[in-house]
């Protein structure tokens, strides 16, 4: 089930959230919401909502264990556990196929002996849930809760259970803790605020650049050097819209139920360095990878040369994340290298103009996007090199996709991000957000798309 | 990542407040309820609003509500309508299949050379689903043709199995095509009507609504319509559609782009189409009817234009099909995707991808008259 679907929109929601607020109690919110939310999943395959509660009891259950040891060596072993449990299910589901007809390449083997797997949507988001709240249990951060409806809520939880944000149970506890309480209007009016605003990102914004897009490049070969900039703008800002309307999208539904889910996006392409933009672009990740993997790893406590090297690590592992495809560890690789590259020449850079910055980390970003996107290696040299002009295409641009990167060029750098909107709670702004709705609800036109981050 | 600040966590950690006292608690629910009532009492105003304007303006015809032109040229309803007035007393024995391409098929010509009542139903945009789907509904109809002329387009069997978007509002049209003998008929009606429901409420439809009330106001009528036997005229003139003629300097640009986009995605025929155009065949076989099949040709300097693209394969395989029908079910299949193969003019075409009245004469001529 995709938010931007009729199902969800007249049928799910409505009765998920009519019940919700006639349901007082806690427990009975928190089970509502986690067998909503396991319909909500279960919609696209029911198959694989056994293997989201099995991730999720066996964190739930480590949790408790974790919290009993006195040891923390034993603490430890027993996070370690857990996490192994959740990167298995992982890496078989999303990685197996894709290591081993590697691995098979590289020893001359055109025969692996491949599976067929069905990736299981959002495991990846729930999988990155239970480590987080794992180790937070571990390192004392949050005690693990004993209440296992509170915490099959947390992974389960349909909003942000398919493609983020990806959510710490400490974020969430508090709200959390008071879901008894009453609907507030300014609550729900910012829940429907953040829901249209993604909804306009969505299907007014970038399913309109993705129907000029996709054509272009399934013929990416006939691209022209001025073709090639504008699909890779083009899909610079499809991405953006589709994935922070999505997290909007989140995070109002999200303030719909009284959970305050954390903001995703801050003006990425508004960055001034690929640190900035690792600030602004899909935070929820890029601070989750900073605490689970790049701290761990070492950080910036050994020296430029070892931070470098877990910076790339962390970046590489961030780009696999992504997808079963070296293409996402090409991109990946190159930000680990940007990001390197701004740490050495931090000071030298500090000095240049401030639009200079931001028009550099924006084409370094655009570039980045191309490996992205590509689906081989071969296009992503052959589209790179039609942008350097040293390809030749004859293929047309439409006029419709260079207005759209045009003005998504100056929207992004011009209008604040969702989340620095002040919405309207007032009863006069519920008349306004109907009619911004009803307006996203006929660009749909009928069609039912999916965001892009489904995928990962 | 060094750098990297807890922003993620930004707004997140506000004083929650505490649990508040009874009377707090029911105004807290009070103001939402409201809100939230303001909220939905204006979508349903406007959705009514959109619902009327649809009912009341109806720029596809599917009411029936008459007070604004019709300004998308339904060809399926026209001619279903035209074939209910005309075509089933005395019946319809020859019936021409197609895209817009084969609309210029003119029916007395092939009821001269066959002697059968002929009707063209050929309409735009045309896959295989709705040779079928048409074929199912005039034998609904009482109608048993003997033959029927099949024009065949490379992107009438699409590979992304969409069907036009003007099939699938015509419930008869796409009911008659549908498998599906299970679920209850409750659940079909349901399903049916929150469809019929649906539909208006996207911006195309918005869109064309606006432009048929233009239209009204700027007086401007329709510049095509359909003679009783299905074959195109030039609507409220009256007069026969003008026949085409082809500049020599004629730029098939637009024309490239346009054909371009219609075949974009194709990575091949669709098992799915072929086996709608297979079924058409068996069925009409069995009922004792000869279908004759034909591949429709583009402009020759179109086609140099498409080299380049996977175009050509596609003809390819289409000649494949094609071939391969001719030898399952021993049909007449013609392949006429080059001009010379029918002594067809450079000149009369209305663009790249539709011919004249001249050349599609010439078409009939080639395949009721000639050997395969």
């Amino acid at each position: 089930m995709v938010f931007n679907s009729d199902v969800f929109l007249f049928v799910f929601f409505p009765c998920v959230f009519l019940l919700f607020w006639c349901l007082q109690s806690k427990r009975s919110r928190y089970i509502l919401l986690t067998v909503a939310s396991y319909v909500f999943y279960g919609y696209w395959d029911y198959r694989f909502c056994g293997l989201l509660l099995l991730s999720s009891l066996v964190s739930f259950f480590t949790g408790i264990i974790v919290d009993r040891q006195e040891d923390r060596k034993h603490k430890r072993m027993w996070m370690a556990a857990s996490i192994i449990f959740d990167l298995t299910l992982l890496g078989f589901f999303k990685y197996y196929n894709f290591f081993v007809s590697s691995l098979y390449g590289l020893a001359g083997h055109s025969h692996a002996p491949l599976l067929s797997i069905v990736l299981p949507v959002g495991i990846s988001f729930y999988t990155f849930h239970t480590i987080s709240y794992i180790v937070d249990v571990t390192d004392g951060r949050i005690r693990a809760t004993k209440n296992i409806w509170e915490y099959l809520t947390y992974v389960s939880l349909f909003s942000q259970l398919v493609a983020g944000p990806i959510v710490r149970f400490r974020q969430i506890e508090q709200d959390l803790e008071q879901i008894d309480h009453p609907p507030r209007q300014d609550q729900v009016a910012r829940g429907i605020g953040f829901f249209v605003v993604g909804l306009i990102k969505k299907v007014i914004i970038a399913d309109s650049i993705a129907s000029w897009i996709d054509p272009l490049l399934a013929s990416y070969g006939a691209l022209t050097t001025f073709g090639a900039w504008t699909a890779a703008l083009g899909y610079t800002f499809q991405l953006y819209y589709d994935f922070s309307g999505y997290s909007d999208m989140a995070i109002g539904l999200g303030h719909l139920f009284g959970i305050r889910i954390p903001q995703n996006f801050a003006a990425p392409y508004q960055a001034e360095g690929i640190r900035d933009f690792w600030r602004r672009w899909h935070i929820s990740l890029s601070s989750w990878l900073r605490d689970y993997l790049y701290i761990p790893l070492g950080g910036n406590r050994g020296g430029a040369a070892r931070t470098h090297i877990n910076l790339l690590v962390t970046m590489l592992l961030g780009g696999l994340w992504h997808g079963a495809s070296w293409t996402f560890v090409a991109w990946g690789a190159y930000h680990g290298l940007l990001l390197a590259f701004d740490r050495t020449f931090e000071r030298m850079t500090a000095s240049v103009s401030k639009w200079f910055r931001r028009a550099i980390t924006f084409l370094a970003v655009v570039v980045g996007w191309v490996l992205f996107r590509s689906t081989s290696f071969t296009m992503a040299i052959v589209w790179l090199k039609k942008m350097a002009g040293l390809e030749p295409g004859s293929g047309e641009i439409s006029w419709q996709l260079i207005l759209w990167v045009v003005v998504c060029l100056i929207t992004t750098n011009t209008l604040p991000e969702t989340w620095d909107i002040r919405f309207g709670t007032r009863r006069r702004w519920a008349v306004v957000y109907a009619l911004c709705f009803f307006g996203a609800y006929l660009f749909m036109n009928g069609r039912k798309t999916v965001f892009l981050y489904y995928q990962f | 990542m060094p750098g990297m600040t807890s922003a993620a966590i930004a707004g997140t950690t506000g004083p929650a407040a505490s649990s508040p006292p009874p009377e707090t608690r029911r105004a807290t629910v009070w103001n939402t309820a409201v809100f939230v009532s303001i909220f939905l009492l204006t979508l349903f105003i406007m959705a009514m609003a959109q619902y009327s304007l649809a009912r009341l303006v109806d720029p596809y015809g599917e009411y029936g509500t008459g007070k604004f032109p019709v300004i998308v040229m339904d060809s399926r309803n026209s001619k279903m309508h035209l074939f209910e007035e005309h075509a089933i007393h005395p019946p319809a024995r020859a019936l021409i299949f197609g895209s817009s391409r084969s609309l210029l098929l003119r029916p007395s010509q092939v009821a001269s050379m066959t002697g059968e009542n002929t009707f063209n139903f050929a309409v735009d945009n045309a896959h295989t689903e709705d040779f079928l789907a048409i074929y199912h509904w005039a034998r609904h109809q009482g109608v048993h043709p003997r033959t029927l002329i099949v024009g065949v387009d490379v992107v009438g069997l699409h590979s992304d199995n969409l069907p036009d978007h003007m099939f699938q509002r015509i419930n008869a049209l796409r009911d008659s095509l549908s498998t599906d003998r299970t679920g209850s008929p409750f659940g079909k009606a349901v399903s049916s009507t929150v469809e019929a429901l649906k539909r208006p409420f996207t911006v195309d439809y918005l869109k064309d609504s606006v432009k048929s009330i233009l239209i009204a106001m700027r007086h401007t009528e329709p510049s095509r319509g359909f003679d009783a036997d299905g074959f195109l005229n030039g609507g409220h003139t009256g007069v026969p559609f003008p026949d085409a003629v082809i500049d020599a300097q004629h730029s098939f640009k637009d024309d490239l782009v346009t054909y371009k986009e219609r075949f974009e995605g194709m990575d091949g025929l669709s098992p799915k189409r072929c086996g709608y155009l297979n079924s058409l065949i068996e069925e009409t076989q069995a009922d004792g009817g000869r279908v004759i099949v034909w591949l429709t040709p583009v402009h020759p300097k179109l086609m140099e234009a498409l080299r380049d693209t996977r175009y050509p394969q596609l003809v390819e395989l289409t000649q494949a099909y094609l071939e391969d029908l001719h030898r399952r079910y021993g049909v007449a299949a013609y392949d006429l995707s080059d001009l010379r193969s029918f002594n067809g003019s450079e000149s009369n075409w209305d663009d790249g991808t539709h011919m004249g009245s001249v050349n599609s004469g010439l078409v009939l001529q080639r395949i009721l008259g000639g050997t395969r």
